[in-house]
């Protein structure tokens, strides 16, 4: 409880901060340069929540361990949101610092990818009525999935950067400023502990659901 | 290869291989594909109406000289790439409409079933692509500076098609919606293919900066990866 | 353009905290249900 409401503290300090003490990085129109903050850690939670995914995919066709699945299923979702999340702020840094709301660069192509994976995941696991099966094709799936991943990394920059020669300015690296570092970091400290609580919240739902799956049958 | 043995009368048996298991699945489904001819049917009308529909309306005289290297390549590959989508499940999904699944599960190994779908499936693409590469080479007057290049891309990126797909044909011939299923679940898993294959071809078209075949060995370096992980996982898929 | 950035900020916090509400509430009703089948078991 105490972790949690320090937690919504933690990040209402980060927004302050966000607006309030970090400064406007040169370079971007405005104060555009302050969705980072937001979009960045967003996008590097929908990665983490797949690895865990995976992860826990691996676990539980090693295993069997419904509750790996649960993490497995749990993860995706969120990872989902989080992909959703990042698309849409990046789009709307897009426009405006680039003028068009979409133009395919490579980390725009492949946070696409992503959502493009998570979708098909959902729709095998809903395809799927039977459920050790569904849990066995979706760990599967996850791991395919994962392993195609390495060569969008290699091969999307490789393309794209043919095409449009003047690519986007790399936001992974914020600024030199110690003021906008802090900030950056704190928001994600902040994103990642979100995404455990809410994680756990899920976790404890499906668990629960499976208890009474179980009690029906008794 | 009837020895007697006590004089008893006993056949010789040679232990099966995974290699011989899987000649003999691939077999058994091109004979029965070459009575039906139903999948490659499936593919050829995909490839050759969209072929058709591509030439017709874009032409070899609407786009301008220095695009058509990649232009074209990806025109190729979309037809390729959604014919594969189009008809390559059907290895495992007439096994569930016959009815026949669970004598295949009964008469070989796991990854030799998924050594004999694959080969067939590569036979399948094989075919379509001897047609369809061909057809669209001489109805969109496309150039290709280096042939030995983009044969061998062609080739590469054929196999990765059916190495990337034969698995998860697997896993959706018993679900709901299979057609959109598998292409929902395939074309993920294909994008990296397809795009490596697309620029290659463009390479090859262009035939400059081919030293290596940087593309060529993306894509088999994808075909390894998806042959591996597929005969890891395939048992598991399978055993359901 | 100061002004404008409190309004955004000020949105912000109310989605974020109008979020960890949601999920506080959320978290004690799961509480509540995974007692009430402890119970039960």
């Amino acid at each position: 409880m105490i972790v949690r409401a320090l937690l919504t503290t933690w990040m209402a300090v980060i927004i302050i901060a966000a607006f309030l003490y970090a400064e406007a990085a040169q370079g971007f129109p405005g104060e555009t340069s302050r969705i980072l903050f937001f979009h960045v850690p967003q996008a590097w939670i929908a990665t983490l929540a797949f690895l865990i995914s995976m992860i826990a995919s691996v676990l539980y066709l090693a295993k069997r361990n419904v509750k790996a699945d649960y993490i497995a299923q749990s993860a995706a979702e969120l990872g989902f949101l989080f992909c959703v999340l990042a698309t849409v702020t990046g789009s709307i840094f897009a426009k405006a610092t680039w003028g068009s709301f979409w133009n395919w660069d490579p980390r725009q192509t492949s946070i696409v990818i992503l959502l493009m994976i998570y979708g098909a995941y959902f729709a095998l696991r809903s395809a799927v009525p039977d459920t050790e099966r569904k849990r066995v094709f979706a760990a599967a799936y996850s791991i395919l999935a994962f392993a195609a991943v390495p060569f969008l990394v290699f091969v999307v920059p490789r393309i794209t950067s043919s095409l449009h020669p003047e690519n986007t300015m790399n936001p992974a690296s914020p600024g030199m400023d110690p003021k906008t570092l802090k900030v950056f970091l704190g928001s994600l400290f902040a994103y990642t502990g979100l995404f455990v609580w809410m994680l756990r919240l899920k976790i404890r739902i499906l668990t629960l659901e499976g208890w009474r799956v179980r009690d029906l049958f008794r | 290869m009837h020895q007697t043995k006590n004089g008893r009368q006993t056949t010789q048996t040679r232990p099966s291989t995974y290699l011989n298991e899987a000649v003999a699945i691939w077999l058994r489904d091109l004979r029965s594909e070459f009575r039906t001819r139903y999948a490659l049917n499936a593919i050829l009308m995909f490839a050759v109406t969209t072929l058709i529909a591509v030439s017709f309306s874009i032409g070899s005289f609407r786009i301008e000289e220095a695009e058509r290297p990649f232009l074209y390549a990806v025109l190729l590959w979309i037809i390729l790439t959604f014919s594969a989508l189009s008809g390559l499940a059907r290895s495992f999904v007439k096994e569930e409409e016959a009815g026949t699944m669970d004598i295949l599960k009964l008469s070989a190994r796991p990854q030799a079933v998924f050594l004999g779908k694959l080969l067939f499936n590569l036979t399948l693409l094989g075919a379509v692509e001897l047609i369809i590469v061909p057809s669209f080479i001489l109805l969109m007057a496309y150039q290709i500076n280096f042939p030995g290049f983009f044969i061998a891309m062609i080739i590469s990126g054929g196999i990765g098609l059916a190495a990337g797909t034969t698995i998860i044909a697997a896993m959706i011939s018993r679900a709901s919606a299979r057609g959109a299923l598998f292409s929902a679940l395939s074309f993920p898993l294909l994008l990296p293919l397809m795009i490596t294959a697309i620029k290659g071809c463009e390479r090859a078209a262009v035939g400059i900066g081919t030293a290596g075949w940087p593309e060529v060995k993306m894509a088999v370096a994808y075909v390894i990866v998806m042959v591996i992980m597929s005969l890891f996982l395939f048992p598991l898929v399978w055993e359901e | 353009m100061k002004d404008g950035l409190n309004f955004v900020m000020g949105v912000n916090l109310v989605v974020w905290f109008g979020i960890a509400f949601y999920l506080f509430i959320l978290d004690r009703k799961i509480k509540k249900l995974e007692d009430s089948t402890y119970n039960k078991r």
